[in-house]
């Protein structure tokens, strides 16, 4: 019935200090079904009062709040799913206009300082030299992963 | 716990009528909270199922560290006192003077012949309504709900000497205001 149980802690409060355990006394024994000392009037009192409190009758919610909460719940849910997407999509729209753009003034730059670099003095023969072992490098490459396609094995190490 | 971990896992793999049922389990401790601390019926309506909008959407950040209806009920709790601070309401107010079957009991109606259980409970009524908005929702979620004192201190963050002593006070208050018709000379 009742879950009411545990010490009986005096309250914080001097005030009402000494009135906590008697109250609680009197509770305990209404909620145990104890009819109190015929000679204790406020322990009477209190038990009645406790009776009255357990039945104490509030105004009601709707007969239909649960199904008005639940129909409000999953509004709000596609509400919310609705603005995901067009968060997503917006995200999608801002990165399809920014990235070329981006890429564009990247390139944009790169062949600004290469030009720059081809006309200094040293800097035509260095960007030369780069170009050259840029295009070697590709070409050692490309040789391998066609030999790797091709199932040529790779040479014998000296153990076998 | 267990039944608050299938319940919740249900709901947040969506499961037709699980949510319904979360809401009806707990639907009477939000009302009684929220109903208690803001006083308005039609407020205390929209507010426990705001508070369900934000069970649904916050679900998935339950740890299950205290019972679901603990949780819940924290979460009322926060949403009430929200709308309280708003209003700039205080919280421990009482509202001496409002009652008017209390006045009734100050005419000096011989009002004790008459006092049958219904009249006593609207009597009780009408001085739980004097009691500040705490001290009504304390004595509900007590007397009425059946919480722990340990219960109430998580979902209020009030120490539980906090909530004894509005209790005791409370008590006291009613007491003192219902002896004459609880059949006790004061």
């Amino acid at each position: 019935m009742s879950t009411h149980t545990g010490p009986d802690h005096a309250p914080s409060d001097d005030t009402h200090a000494m009135d906590w355990p008697r109250q609680e006394r009197a509770f305990r024994a209404w909620r145990d079904g104890e009819a109190p000392p015929s000679d204790d009037a406020d322990a009477r009192t209190l038990q009645q009062l406790y009776a009255a409190l357990a039945e104490e009758t509030l105004p009601a919610l709707p007969a239909d709040f649960a199904a008005n909460t639940v129909a409000a719940a999953e509004r709000a849910a596609r509400a919310r799913r609705s603005v995901a997407r067009f968060r997503r999509a917006l995200l999608a729209i801002a990165a399809l206009c920014y990235l070329p753009a981006m890429l564009a003034a990247a390139a944009t730059l790169a062949a600004d300082a290469l030009s720059a670099l081809w006309h200094q003095e040293t800097g035509g023969a260095a960007l030369s030299w780069t170009a050259t072992l840029t295009v070697l490098a590709a070409l050692s490459w490309g040789i391998d992963a066609l030999r790797t396609r091709n199932g040529e094995r790779d040479r014998p190490t000296l153990r076998s | 716990m267990s039944d608050d971990r299938e319940l919740v896992q249900a709901v947040l793999a969506g499961r037709p009528g699980a949510f319904e049922r979360l809401v009806r389990e707990h639907q009477t401790l939000c009302w009684h909270i929220v109903l208690k601390l803001v006083r308005d019926p039609e407020e205390a309506r929209d507010l426990c199922q705001d508070t369900f909008l934000r069970v649904h959407r916050s679900l998935h950040q339950y740890r299950f560290d205290s019972a679901l209806r603990t949780w819940i009920g924290r979460v009322a709790y926060s949403i009430a006192l929200r709308r309280l601070e708003r209003k700039r309401l205080a919280l421990d107010c009482d509202t001496e003077g409002e009652d008017s079957a209390y006045a009734r009991i100050e005419s000096g109606e011989d009002v004790q012949a008459e006092v049958a259980q219904a009249q006593l409970a609207a009597l009780l009524r009408a001085q739980m309504r004097t009691l500040s908005p705490i001290q009504s929702m304390l004595i509900t979620l007590y007397h009425l709900d059946e919480l722990t004192i340990p219960e109430i201190a998580a979902m209020t963050d009030l120490p539980s000497g906090t909530i004894k002593s509005h209790l005791a006070r409370a008590r006291a208050r009613l007491r003192e205001r219902l002896a004459p018709h609880l059949g006790e000379p004061q």
